[in-house]
């Protein structure tokens, strides 16, 4: 019943139409190599302010939508994945393009991203509201638990071993030592800079971490010689295709991929850390190790693509699953979409279930609409966005940044903001030189004062000690989890370095 | 640097890092209605921060000392094509940006970054072709002042006159 509620309050023509443009959007950076989804998010954001909450957060979930979708268009064309979500899909998408099926591989792409997608986000619509009526009950010691649960889980998945992830994370955690102190109001590790009394904003720091970082990577890797380039626009007109370019018997064929790969990418993008950029090489591995002739995999078939454009889409509900039930964003684009409901001073997590509950409806109802509108747009503009992957890159990222500079000092209007954006950026290219994950840093940056908070408020109702936190079941069950966690973590990484060891006395 | 080397060093600096924090909690202001404080939880980062930087630096020592004695040829790694120049010339700008945007205004000093940062980009040379430079120059003003005029019209977010003003 809310959902319909859901519906109408999104039924204004304002709001239909930003979430039309947010989609299409999110599909031009998503097709364009080297600009995520997240990118996409970055530059949209300053865009939100002046908008109400349910248009600004509507749009920006339909620029996700559609950004995760959108890196099929270049994983076909040109072989090279648009986002890190879509890298599963040029396996197959490209060898179907090079046949002259680039229009099946690409209608078959944007069916399923669409299938994938709507499955998570019908799960989300039914699971969502049951775990936040659980979290709801949650007190400082369990909300405590389920964030170390959550960063550890963040620092383990994320590329790179175990204690870099922790160390990353930590790093983060520090970060937000920054500013005033939420619990006793005074201001710590400012270093006397006034401008730091608030400590870092979110909007800066993240950009500057994934995209500023990024430019400063290009330059560095600037080629000598120009590259070929080659002609896409033949390749979308080669052989005119009826519908998706697949038939009712080979959808039945693939409904058992299909349903692995959403589940597959639904759990993925549950768990903090890692989404769509993992869970479309998982569910590709998945389904070609259960085919019955996975020998035809990388070759050119529609079950690779399948697998992944259901997965990495599916991964989206996941996220938006823990992200508006817990408060806990999964990796970077999610925590743009955190960004965006601090902009209009709203905390996701269970409260917002019960205190915003017609906001909440409305995002579902808005993620809904985002990806049938994303099956239409995509569908019929392919050749319009096939034009897009001509603009050459070089061009495109000083745009990306000269928009970051507004996004990062628009969200306070302060050009300290602009400062600690560059800065970030540094860090970032610094980070990934020496092999650190950045995910965990950023959730660490975002988590760290909640946890800092439910830690002390624990510790003040238990007088110090430790040991009624470990009475809570619920607790302990996420405590067990962390555990595990990082046991499994060290186990999986001992395996490696043996298989390492072996494989240098073989060789 | 090889990438155990690059462990190693990460190491060295979080465990500086570490350290800094815990000296820092020291000046935090501290209220007397608070038992655990606002020193308590940086200190315990600080100490967990400590703790897996020397595993971080162990770890990879051990794998360095392997590493001498297989001697492997790790001199005769391919170097990429990289170039510092525009690398250092990129942060420069991008620092430099901030600090003067106030007195040069958004759509001088943008235009003038993107034109430039996208000669950064581009291969070496294509500066010296009239046509590259034509269409950057093109390219920078009117997507900036687009820009400029999307925020500060449509969306009324204030940007720095600076000069223009």
């Amino acid at each position: 019943m809310q959902l319909i509620s859901g519906f109408i309050s999104i039924f204004h023509p304002l709001t239909l139409a930003l979430i039309v443009g947010g989609v299409i959007a999110g599909i031009i950076f998503g097709a364009i190599p080297g600009i995520s989804a997240f990118t996409a998010l970055a530059i949209m954001m300053p865009l939100t302010f002046a908008m109400d909450p349910i248009n600004g957060i509507s749009f920006l979930i339909a620029v996700y939508v559609g950004g995760v979708s959108g890196g099929l268009i270049s994983a076909i064309l040109l072989g090279i994945p648009g986002t890190p979500s879509s890298i599963a899909t040029c396996f197959d998408g490209y060898p179907m393009a090079q046949k002259g099926e680039a229009k099946k591989a690409m209608g078959i792409g944007v069916l399923y991203s669409f299938l994938g997608g709507t499955f998570s986000a019908i799960v989300l619509v039914f699971l969502g509201p049951l775990i936040a009526m659980v979290a709801l009950q949650f007190s400082p010691y369990e909300y405590f638990a389920v964030i170390l649960f959550a960063l550890t889980t963040v620092s383990s998945l994320a590329e790179g071993d175990l204690v870099r992830g922790l160390l990353s994370c930590l790093l983060g955690v520090s970060l937000a030592f920054v500013g005033m102190d939420k619990l006793s109001a005074y201001t710590r590790f400012t270093m006397g800079i006034n401008d730091l009394g608030n400590g870092f904003s979110l909007v800066p720091l993240l950009i500057g971490v994934f995209a500023v970082s990024q430019i400063m990577g290009a330059a560095k890797n600037r080629c000598k010689e120009k590259e070929k380039q080659e002609n896409v626009q033949e390749k979308v007109e080669q052989r005119k295709v009826k519908g998706f370019g697949i038939s009712m018997r080979e959808f039945i064929d693939e409904g058992y991929n299909a349903i692995s790969s959403a589940l597959i990418g639904l759990v993925i993008g549950i768990l903090p850390g890692i989404g769509g950029n993992v869970s479309n090489l998982v569910s590709y591995a998945y389904v070609k190790k259960h085919s019955k002739h996975p020998e035809k995999f990388g070759t050119g078939i529609m079950s690779g693509i399948v697998a992944s454009e259901t997965s990495n889409n599916a991964a989206v509900g996941g996220a938006l699953i823990i992200l508006l039930t817990l408060g806990i964003p999964g990796d970077n684009a999610t925590s743009m979409i955190l960004a965006g409901f601090q902009l209009h001073g709203l905390a996701p997590g269970p409260l917002l279930f019960s205190t915003g509950s017609a906001l909440i409806y409305g995002i579902f109802a808005a993620f809904i609409l985002a990806n049938v509108v994303m099956l239409i747009t995509e569908f019929y503009g392919l050749p319009i966005f096939a034009k897009v992957l001509s603009i050459r890159t070089e061009i495109l990222m000083p745009m990306v940044i000269a928009a970051c500079f507004v996004g990062s000092f628009s969200s306070n209007s302060r050009i300290f903001d602009i400062l600690v954006m560059v800065i970030f950026g540094f860090i970032g290219y610094i980070m990934k030189k020496f092999k650190l994950p950045l995910a965990p840093m950023v959730v660490g940056f975002i988590l760290a004062p909640l946890l800092e908070e439910n830690l002390r408020r624990s510790l003040m109702r238990t007088g110090g000690s430790i040991m009624p936190i470990l009475a809570s079941p619920l607790a302990d069950v996420f405590l067990i989890l962390t555990v595990v966690m990082v046991v499994l973590a060290i186990r999986g990484e001992i395996k490696d370095s043996k298989k390492k060891d072996t494989a240098e006395a073989t060789a | 640097m090889s990438s155990t080397r690059k462990n190693i060093f990460s190491g060295i600096f979080f465990l500086l890092f570490a350290a800094f924090i815990y000296i820092e909690s020291n000046f935090i202001n501290l209220s007397k209605a608070d038992p655990i404080g606002p020193q308590f939880f940086p200190r315990v980062i600080a100490i967990v921060m400590a703790i897996l930087a020397v595993v971080q630096i162990v770890k990879n020592w051990v794998v360095l000392k392997k590493e001498k004695v297989q001697q492997t040829d790790e001199k005769a790694e391919t170097k990429k094509s990289s170039s510092k120049m525009a690398f250092w010339l990129t942060v420069a700008m991008l620092i430099v940006y901030p600090l003067v945007i106030q007195y040069v205004g958004f759509i001088i000093l943008t235009s003038v970054y993107l034109f430039c940062q996208i000669f950064l980009l581009l291969p070496e040379g294509s500066i010296r072709s009239k046509k590259n430079v034509i269409k950057a120059a093109i390219i920078s003003v009117v997507f900036t002042v687009c820009v400029y005029f999307l925020f500060t019209k449509m969306f009324l977010i204030f940007l720095p006159s600076g000069l223009l003003g």
